[in-house]
């Protein structure tokens, strides 16, 4: 599982937050990876020849 | 038997791929787009050692033919007498067919056209199906003149200069041929030992290659292994040989400076068997001070964390692990004897350094019980837990003059249930079939091994079922194996209900193969969840609940997605959620449940609560799904392209959010460029 993502916002200057501000809030605003997959269209090596896992209607996030 | 000289016209024909595919639906599909767009590196390495002697042989890439004629608006012949009819256009004195196992029939059809109208030419074989079964080729295809077996760079400009009255036919290694009638079988030819010594690969004469999204690039051929299922070792035998380092790493640099690629392929059966050579090659990629993108095979047990570490650093993104049973005991009757925690291991390593594993199983074994079957499918259901995991399930083909075919060959039974090694499509060309039918030494791949403890056609649709489910809800069939004990049971609770409820059964294989890759599988299951099993997951309900709510979420998913105008712009921009963003709110913490999953813990304790999820596609193309906390989600629903960052800055203080103490305005336009920086806003 990848880790969860640092915050790695880019904190505008002219907010003029404190560090401890900074940290307070990357608390509270969050986004964070559950997981990340690839859809089966990526090649593979070698042998057994690629799966043909079609979608051939798919879904909407195809 | 026409004179060949260097003037002769040659033409090399690569092995098609795509053609398996006979429904135009699925050739147009990503996948065998994919598949056909790999650069048959054999005859491109062949053409370029003709060239060092003065011959400019012509390629003919029958995959590109393949999508021209279905594409084309002649649909009155089939694509066996397209593709003659493209290769009758011109005169060449010999047609050297490169062949695999899966396209044989079709190669061998294409042959038979060819010869038909060029009966001066001669027909030459070669690649790896038709070094195997040569002497039954040639006894049983008259129009076939000569068989070139193995590795053909010396052995092929050799025959051509034989053809020319050059040399005597009987003294050149590695050839099979007809002399009066007689079938003539050559001892085999030597190995290449010193592979550098072989030239790039004619990618010029591939023009095709412009849109390939990697190059493939020989590092090396032979396996030292003797895996009862393989027929490597026939071809390229089993002494391990590499390229040197610095000579694969100018080939990459070269393919880079004249094509602009640098994603590779490197072709070798078993690249990692000389762990101090993989080591050279990591050392020499990263000493060349460029960057560029490999994927190999390896085996489980030839690979160490340290070694995987230091691939990664030099580029490696995917790896082959053929791991090929789950069963220990079948480990040990197949020859492949791999440790299973020890391979559960490596596919964990590899997927901490995001290296794309996959990790390949077959079934159909001969000996191969129900009880192996379990193994192989929780092997499969386990490493599923991995993100970079990408688990294939293969029926057995008995290649060719592989151990299991020699023990079998005798008792191959042809039931239309054909392994993915052999087909692919939905239907299969007739006259494919009758050749098929007729030759079964020649095609022994498209038969079956006897199964005396498992039922075929059950297997076959367990591996659709199974194949198609973690494509279209990976998490909620792990979470549904889970609770029920494995994949077998799930599987088969889902086919009782489908008859007993949905009344639909299957006349054929091939239907119930169109129906799991179809839509239609997907929202049968999904009602078979929320209709059958819900009523029974006890305290993991809610969680299944959420997992199912996800997937239904994805079938509505534009009617979420915001549109992505407008862009964030400090105080007075109109912020939206960014294009194909797509969101979903559930009742359990997704984070909590999938965590859950990935530990094999209980699903019975994840806390229900309101969780914001969003479903992102990465520059990688991955499929990312992030859940963002509450503070996040409330400003993201506030980003709907109507409001202003100050009007969403002013709902936030007013609703009265906990912002840590800080000001809701600052802790908005921090909120908002977070955001922005995750893609989850336009920008």
């Amino acid at each position: 599982m990848p880790d969860p993502i640092e915050v790695r916002i880019r904190i505008p200057d002219n907010l003029g937050l404190t560090p401890q501000q900074i940290a307070g809030l990357k608390q509270k605003v969050r986004v964070e990876i559950v997981a990340s997959t690839v859809p089966p269209h990526g090649f593979t090596t070698q042998k057994p020849q690629q799966l043909l896992i079609h979608m051939v209607e798919g879904n909407n996030i195809d | 038997m026409p004179q060949s000289t260097p003037e002769s016209r040659i033409c090399l024909i690569s092995p098609p791929t795509a053609t398996e595919v006979e429904d135009r639906e699925l050739a147009e599909n990503e996948a065998v787009r994919l598949m056909a767009e790999h650069a048959p590196i054999g005859i491109l390495t062949l053409a370029a050692v003709l060239e060092q002697r003065g011959i400019a042989p012509r390629i003919v890439n029958l995959n590109r033919l393949y999508y021209e004629y279905l594409r084309g608006a002649d649909n009155t012949i089939d694509f066996c007498a397209f593709a003659a009819r493209r290769l009758e256009s011109e005169p060449f004195d010999v047609f050297g067919f490169s062949t695999i196992c899966s396209t044989y029939p079709l190669t061998i059809r294409i042959a038979r056209e060819v010869k038909r109208a060029h009966p001066e030419a001669a027909i030459v074989l070669g690649g790896p199906q038709a070094s195997v079964v040569d002497v039954q080729t040639l006894r049983a295809f008259g129009f076939v003149d000569f068989i070139v077996r193995g590795e053909a760079e010396k052995t092929f400009p050799q025959l051509l200069s034989a053809l020319a009255g050059d040399g005597r036919l009987d003294l050149i290694s590695g050839i099979t041929f007809r002399r009066r009638g007689e079938v003539i079988r050559n001892p085999d030819a030597p190995v290449i030992l010193d592979l550098d010594e072989l030239p790039m690969p004619a990618f010029h004469l591939y023009p095709e290659l412009k849109d390939c999204r990697y190059v493939p690039l020989e590092i090396g051929r032979g396996c030292p292994f003797a895996c009862t299922f393989c027929s490597t070792n026939d071809f390229f035998r089993r002494r391990f040989r590499l390229k040197s380092p610095q000579r694969v790493v100018e080939q990459m640099r070269s393919v880079r400076q004249v094509y602009g690629k640098d994603r590779f392929e490197l072709i070798h059966d078993m690249f990692t068997v000389d762990r101090k050579r993989v080591v050279a090659f990591c050392e020499a990629v990263l000493a060349c001070g460029e960057r560029f993108q490999w994927g190999c095979s390896a085996r489980t047990d030839c690979v160490d964390a340290e070694l995987i570490a230091l691939m990664a650093r030099a580029g490696c993104r995917k790896i082959f692990f053929g791991v090929e049973t789950g069963s220990g005991r079948l480990q040990r009757l197949i020859d492949k004897n791999l440790d299973l925690p020890e391979a559960a291991a490596t596919i964990r390593c590899t997927d901490s350094h995001h290296i794309a594993t996959t990790v390949s199983l077959i079934t159909g074994f001969p000996d191969e019980t129900v009880d192996d079957l379990h193994e192989t499918v929780d092997f499969l259901m386990d490493s599923l837990r991995f993100d970079y995991a990408e688990p294939q399930f293969h029926l057995l083909a008995p290649l060719a003059e592989s151990s299991i075919h020699a023990r079998y060959r005798d008792r191959l039974a042809l039931d239309d249930i054909f392994s993915d090694m052999s087909y692919q499509g939905w239907r299969q060309d007739p006259a494919d079939g009758a050749l098929i039918a007729s030759h079964p030494e020649i095609f022994p791949n498209f038969y079956a091994v006897p199964t005396p403890w498992l039922d075929r056609r059950y297997v076959k649709e367990l591996r659709d079922f199974f194949l198609h489910g973690i494509t279209r809800f990976r998490w909620l069939l792990v979470a549904l194996v889970q609770h029920r004990g494995g994949l077998l049971r799930v599987f088969e609770e889902w086919k009782a209900w489908r008859l007993d409820i949905l009344k639909k059964g299957f006349a054929s294989d091939s239907e119930s193969s169109i129906y799991y890759s179809r839509i239609e599988f997907r929202r049968d299951f999904l009602q078979f969840v929320w209709s059958h099993c819900l009523a029974t997951m006890g305290g993991a309900l809610p969680a299944v609940s959420a997992l199912l709510a996800y997937e239904a979420s994805l079938d509505t998913a534009d009617a979420a997605v915001a549109p992505g105008a407008g862009g964030l712009q400090v105080q007075d921009g109109v912020p939206s959620m960014a294009k194909g963003l797509h969101v979903v709110e559930l009742d359990s913490d997704y984070q909590e449940i999938i965590r859950c999953l990935r530990e094999k813990g209980s699903l019975d304790q994840v806390p229900a609560r309101p969780v914001m999820v969003a479903i992102r596609e990465t520059v990688e193309k991955r499929l990312e799904v992030v859940q963002l906390s509450d503070l996040a989600a409330q400003i993201l629903r506030l980003c709907d392209g109507r409001r202003t960052v100050a009007e969403i800055g002013d709902l936030l203080s007013r609703r009265g959010e906990d912002t840590a103490g800080i000001p809701p305005e600052k802790a908005c336009l921090f909120g908002l460029e977070l955001l922005r920086q995750e893609g989850l806003i336009a920008t």
